[in-house]
């Protein structure tokens, strides 16, 4: 088996290729813009300084936000809870038709009702715009389990839109 | 099957088209100022292990309205150890010429500021 030596990424060009995707997940993952613009701010300062090498720097990007938002969060984990609803911005959503808003609110409301381990796969999915395996990496499971993670979530949202009677 | 798959795309398609948000753009210049500034010769980064050098660090860092995050850096503190000058320093909108007065009549840089001596001094500031 060869193993490709790793090299060292442009982090700068990920953090502006992927702004928004890390702003998304920065502020899922902490719930406010403080915490969040500290966050990426502090990694991307550090894996600059320290010329971190890595084959798969996008999600070794996102690894490195999550994991910064852990120890934020470590005196009180229980409030490590992924916030969908942070990532909308609202003033937009709220000048959108009524319907457009009432149901993108409903699904976002509806996300809350998924297991931990869906609901990140799915926003990083929709809200980063990473692939199945950027994610695997960046949660450290594989493709597969992330995979059938994302296709079980999307069809339990179904059924609780169905149950709710939200129009998809 | 087709609506399940139709359900799945739509719900797919709202929760990609949803509106982001963003920071400030203030914010996205003060984090696009730190990166950029991340590995820069030592002559142009800011000093961070010298008192003189601290000092100059934190009045820079609020000149720039750079983020707490960015002030702990180069206080090279944690967060949480930064002390309440800086966290209301970078919080506030404070001007250069009183993190400046602040600094200068302080016996030690690094000594984070008492909050008592702050709000007594500048009670208007207080967040």
């Amino acid at each position: 088996m060869t193993i490709a030596a790793a090299s060292r990424p442009d982090w700068r060009a990920i953090w502006r290729q992927h702004r928004d995707g890390l702003i998304a997940y920065a502020l899922a993952v902490t719930g406010n813009s403080h915490d969040a613009e500290d966050i990426l701010q502090a990694v991307f300062v550090r894996l600059i300084e320290r010329a971190v090498v890595s084959d798969q720097p996008v999600a070794y990007a996102f690894r490195a936000v999550r994991n910064a938002a852990v120890d934020i969060h470590r005196a009180s984990e229980r409030d490590r809870r992924l916030l969908a609803r942070a990532t909308l911005d609202t003033d937009a959503l709220n000048a959108a038709s009524a319907s457009d808003s009432d149901r993108t609110n409903r699904i976002f409301e509806l996300l809350d009702h998924l297991p931990d381990a869906q609901r990140e796969v799915i926003l990083l999915r929709t809200r980063s715009g990473l692939t199945l395996a950027q994610i695997g990496t960046a949660l450290d499971r594989p493709e597969g389990t992330v995979t059938a993670q994302y296709s079980r979530g999307l069809s339990r949202l179904r059924e609780l839109a169905a149950e709710t009677r939200v129009t998809t | 099957m087709t609506t399940e798959k139709n359900d799945r795309t739509n719900i797919e398609q709202v929760l990609m088209n949803a509106p982001h948000r963003s920071f400030e753009s203030s914010a996205l210049d003060r984090i696009d100022a730190a990166i950029d500034a991340a590995d820069a010769p030592a002559s142009r980064r800011i000093e961070r292990h010298h008192g003189p050098g601290r000092r100059i660090a934190l009045w820079q860092a609020v000149a720039a309205s750079i983020t707490v995050g960015s002030v702990c850096w180069v206080l090279g503190s944690r967060h949480s150890s930064a002390g309440p000058d800086a966290a209301i320093a970078v919080r506030s909108p404070i001007r250069v010429e009183i993190v400046q007065d602040v600094f200068s009549t302080s016996t030690r840089a690094r000594r984070p500021m008492d909050i008592r001596r702050w709000n007594s001094t500048y009670p208007e500031r207080t967040p």
